[in-house]
C-alpha cells in the first residue's frame, strides 16, 4: 500500500511542478536572459530556480504572489551568475546570429549596442549586490518601487535612495566608458 | 523638481532599453523551455544545477566539484572546464589523485577515511601543564602589582592646629607636620583641632575635628577612606582613574573638583563648591554640579553649603568661589545650544557593517560663547583669577582660549553634526574609529594647513598630523599612522591612519549604502525622526 501511495504523490509533485513551469518558466526564462545575455545562461538559471522551488520545502501554494518571487529567483541567480565570471567578458554564441540576421541595422551600430549591454552587465556584476537586485527589478523587470520594496522586505525610501545612488554611480562611469577611459 | 533629464540620463536610459530590448524569438524561447523541462524531468538536475548555482571562483570550487566530476555527471562543457583546470593546475591535480599536495586529503572515488582524533601525549600533557601555570602565574603577578598599588607612602600632613593621631597596626601615636602616613594607617583629629593633608597624588584634604581618614591606592585610582567627620576635599587633576572618597553609606567619585564630605552615625552629606561629582548610595548615583547638595537620609538634613563648609579656615575663599561658580553656572545655562537634529547626512553614507555611531552636535559657537562668559568673569572676579592661575590652565600649550578659538573657527566650516563611527572590518583589522562632518564652505582645507604651518613655525609639535585631499590621499602609505584628516568638497574625515580613511572615502564615493536598511541604521533613523 505504501509503495503504491509513493509513486501517487511524486506524479502528483510533478504534475504540480510542471504547472508551474508551464505558467511561469517564459516570464524566468526571459528575466533571467536579460541579465545574462545568453540563452544557454538563461537556461541554466531558470532549472535552478525550478530545481530549489522543488526541491526545497518550498511548496508554491504557500508563496502568496508565485511570479514576484519566481522573477526575484531568477534575477538573483541570473546575477550571482554574472557575478562570478568577474571581469571577463562573455560573448554569447548567439549573439553572432543575431548580428548576421539583424539586417536592419548597420554592423557598426550592432557592436555599439552589443558593448553597451556588455558593459552594464559587468557594471551590475561589480554593484553591491542588494543595489544591482533593485535595479535589475526596476529597470529591466518594470517593477515599481512599492513592489521592489515589498519583494525585498524593506522601505520604499531606501529602494528610491539605493536607485538614486545606483543610477548616478552607473551615470558616472557609463560616461567615462564612453570617453575611453574604462 | 528637474524640468531636464542629463545627457548621462539619457545615455543611461538607452542602455537599461539596450538591455531590455534585447530579446531571443518566441520559438527560440519554446526551444529552451523544453530544454530545461526535459533536464528538469530527467534527473540531470542536481548535476547542472550545481553549474548555474554554484560558480567555478578558484581551487576550491573545483576540488569541490570532483566527486560530481568523478562519477561522470557534469554536461561535457562542464566537464571540460574541470579536465582543463586539473590539466593546469599541479595542486588541484594532486589532489584529484589523493597526493595531498597543500596538506589537502583526497576526496572523491575513494572511500574517506575517518579522521583521527587529537591524543595527548605526555609531550603534550607536559607543554600544556606548563602553559596553565605560566598562565596563572602571570595573571597573579599583575594582580598583586595593580592591587598594591605605587609603593611609598599614600598622605603627608601639611599643618595641625590641635592634635592630630596616627592609628596603625602599632597603636596610635600623635602627628606632627611633614609627617608620612602609609597605606593601611588611619588620622584621626582631635577635638577642637583641624588639619591639611596632601595626598600623594596631588590632592589636598582639610579635616574638621574629631574626623578620620586613610588614603589607599592602586595602579589607578586613591581611595580616601572617610569613617567619620567632615572634610574638604581639593581633588587634583588626572589622566587617569578617578579619586573616590568611600563614607559608610556612600562613595563619592571625582575627578579634579573642590566638595566637602560630612559622615556621621545617622547617615552623609556631600557638597559641591566647584565641579562635578558623582554620588553612589542607597543602590543610586547623583550627579552633582556647583552649589548643589544631597543627603544620604532624611535623618541628616539639608542644610545651606555655607553653613555645611563652616568649619573651614578657608571659608571666605571657599565661599566666594562657590558664589564665582554659581554666577557662572547660570549665566552658562542662558547659552542657547544647537536645536534638535531631525536627519543626518552623514548615515545614508555609512558603511552595512558599520558598528559604532556617535552623533555630536556642532557646538562650536556655543563654546564659543561659553569661553567669551567665562573669560568676562574672570576677568571680573580675583577669586577666579587664583583658582584659574592656580590650576595653571592658563600656561599650558595650547591654552584653553586658543583651542577653542581653534575649534570655532574649524566649526563654522562644518555642518550641524559630527559623527565618530566604526565598522565592523575596520574594527578586525586594528583600525581605529573616524570621525566625519559635513563641509558647509569651502577653505576649510586651506585653513587647516595655514595652521599646520604656523604650529611647525612657532616650533610646536603637530603630532603627526597631515591634511590631505582626495588626490594626496593616494600618495600615502596604507601603513601611514597619525591623525589624518581628509577634506574633501563636501566631506571631512579624521582617522588614526591611511588605510581607514582611503576606505572610508572609497565609501563616501560610492555613494549611499544598505546601513540605513539595517536594525541599527533603522534605530539610529528612528532616534533622529523624534528629534536628537
Amino acid at each position: 500500500m505504501a509503495a503504491a501511495i509513493e509513486p501517487i504523490m511524486v506524479t502528483r509533485a510533478v504534475t504540480q511542478l510542471e504547472e508551474v513551469f508551464r505558467a511561469h518558466q517564459v516570464c524566468v526564462l526571459k528575466a533571467a536572459y536579460r541579465v545574462t545575455g545568453s540563452m544557454a545562461d538563461a537556461e541554466d538559471v531558470s532549472q535552478s530556480v525550478f530545481l530549489r522551488l522543488a526541491g526545497e520545502a518550498i511548496s508554491p501554494n504557500r508563496i502568496s504572489n508565485l511570479q514576484s518571487y519566481l522573477r526575484k529567483s531568477a534575477v538573483n541567480a541570473a546575477l550571482d551568475l554574472i557575478r562570478s565570471r568577474g571581469h571577463r567578458e562573455v560573448v554569447p554564441i548567439e549573439s553572432a546570429d543575431e548580428l548576421q540576421s539583424n539586417s536592419n541595422l548597420s554592423p557598426e551600430r550592432v557592436v555599439s549596442s552589443l558593448e553597451i549591454q556588455n558593459w552594464l552587465r559587468r557594471e551590475l556584476a561589480t554593484l553591491n549586490p542588494r543595489a544591482a537586485e533593485m535595479f535589475a527589478l526596476r529597470y529591466l523587470e518594470g517593477l515599481d518601487n512599492p513592489e521592489i520594496a515589498q519583494m525585498m522586505n524593506t522601505s520604499q525610501a531606501v529602494v528610491a535612495v539605493t536607485l538614486h545612488r545606483t543610477r548616478a554611480r552607473l551615470k558616472k562611469h557609463l560616461c567615462a566608458f564612453r570617453k575611453g577611459a574604462l | 523638481m528637474k524640468l531636464f533629464r542629463s545627457k548621462q540620463d539619457t545615455y543611461l536610459d538607452q542602455a537599461i532599453s539596450e538591455l531590455r530590448g534585447e530579446k531571443p524569438d518566441a520559438e527560440a524561447f519554446a526551444a529552451s523551455s523544453e530544454r530545461v523541462w526535459k533536464r528538469l524531468q530527467t534527473g540531470e538536475g542536481e548535476a547542472v544545477a550545481t553549474s548555474s548555482a554554484q560558480p567555478i571562483r578558484g581551487c576550491a570550487d573545483i576540488r569541490s566539484l570532483l566527486p560530481a566530476f568523478n562519477r561522470q555527471e557534469f554536461p561535457p562543457a562542464r566537464a571540460l572546464i574541470v579536465k582543463n583546470h586539473l590539466r593546469e593546475c599541479v595542486s588541484c591535480r594532486s589532489y584529484a589523485y589523493g597526493r595531498g599536495v597543500d596538506g589537502a586529503t583526497s576526496v572523491a572515488w575513494r572511500m574517506e577515511q575517518g579522521a583521527r582524533g587529537f591524543q595527548w601525549s605526555l609531550v603534550r600533557l607536559t607543554f600544556a601543564a606548563a602553559t596553565v601555570a605560566l598562565l596563572v602565574a602571570a595573571v597573579w603577578a599583575g594582580r598583586n602589582w595593580y592591587v598594591a598599588g605605587p609603593p611609598g607612602s599614600r598622605a603627608r600632613i601639611d599643618s595641625i592646629e590641635g592634635q592630630a593621631y596616627r592609628i596603625g597596626p602599632t597603636g596610635e601615636r600623635a602627628l606632627k607636620e611633614a609627617d608620612e602616613i602609609g597605606e593601611g594607617e588611619f588620622i584621626r583629629t582631635g577635638a577642637n583641632s583641624h588639619a591639611r593633608v596632601r595626598v600623594f597624588e596631588g590632592s589636598q584634604v582639610e579635616m574638621n575635628q574629631r574626623a578620620e581618614l586613610a588614603v589607599s591606592a592602586s595602579r589607578r585610582d586613591t581611595t580616601i577612606h572617610l569613617d567619620q567627620g567632615s572634610i574638604i576635599v581639593q581633588a587634583a587633576k588626572r589622566h587617569t582613574g578617578h579619586l573616590y572618597v568611600r563614607a559608610p553609606d556612600c562613595t563619592v567619585a571625582v575627578t579634579g573638583t573642590v566638595f566637602s564630605v560630612n559622615s556621621g552615625t545617622k547617615g552623609s552629606r556631600v557638597a559641591v563648591i566647584e565641579g562635578e561629582v558623582h554620588v553612589k548610595h542607597a543602590g543610586s548615583e547623583s550627579i552633582l554640579h556647583s552649589g548643589d547638595l544631597v543627603a544620604t537620609t532624611q535623618s541628616v538634613g539639608v542644610v545651606p553649603i555655607r553653613e555645611e563648609i563652616g568649619w573651614s579656615r578657608d571659608l571666605d575663599h571657599e565661599v566666594a568661589l562657590l558664589a564665582q561658580f554659581s554666577k557662572l553656572r547660570a549665566k552658562l545655562e542662558e547659552i542657547q545650544t544647537p536645536g534638535p537634529r531631525y536627519e543626518s547626512k552623514i548615515l545614508p553614507l555609512l558603511p552595512a557593517d558599520t558598528v559604532l555611531y556617535i552623533g555630536i552636535p556642532n557646538l562650536g559657537d556655543a563654546l564659543q560663547r561659553a569661553n567669551r562668559i567665562f573669560q568676562q568673569q574672570v576677568a571680573q572676579s580675583t577669586v577666579l583669577q587664583d583658582w584659574w592661575n592656580k590650576g595653571g590652565k592658563s600656561n599650558q600649550h595650547p591654552t584653553p582660549q586658543e583651542l577653542i578659538d581653534q575649534i570655532h573657527a574649524i566649526s563654522q566650516y562644518l555642518g550641524d553634526e559630527v559623527v565618530i563611527t566604526a565598522w565592523a572590518s575596520s574594527v578586525s583589522d586594528s583600525h581605529g574609529p573616524l570621525l566625519l562632518a559635513e563641509v558647509r564652505q569651502p577653505g576649510l582645507k586651506d585653513y587647516l594647513q595655514q595652521h599646520l604651518a604656523d604650529t611647525l613655525r612657532s616650533g610646536r609639535s603637530t603630532g603627526n598630523l597631515r591634511v590631505v585631499d582626495p588626490k594626496s590621499l593616494s600618495s600615502l602609505a596604507a601603513e601611514e599612522r597619525g591623525m589624518i584628516m581628509l577634506v574633501t568638497p563636501k566631506t571631512l574625515v579624521v582617522g588614526g591612519d591611511a588605510a581607514s580613511v582611503r576606505q572610508m572615502s572609497a565609501q563616501l564615493d560610492a555613494g549611499a549604502t544598505l546601513f540605513a536598511g539595517t536594525d541599527f541604521g533603522q534605530r539610529i533613523a528612528n532616534v533622529y525622526s523624534r528629534g536628537t
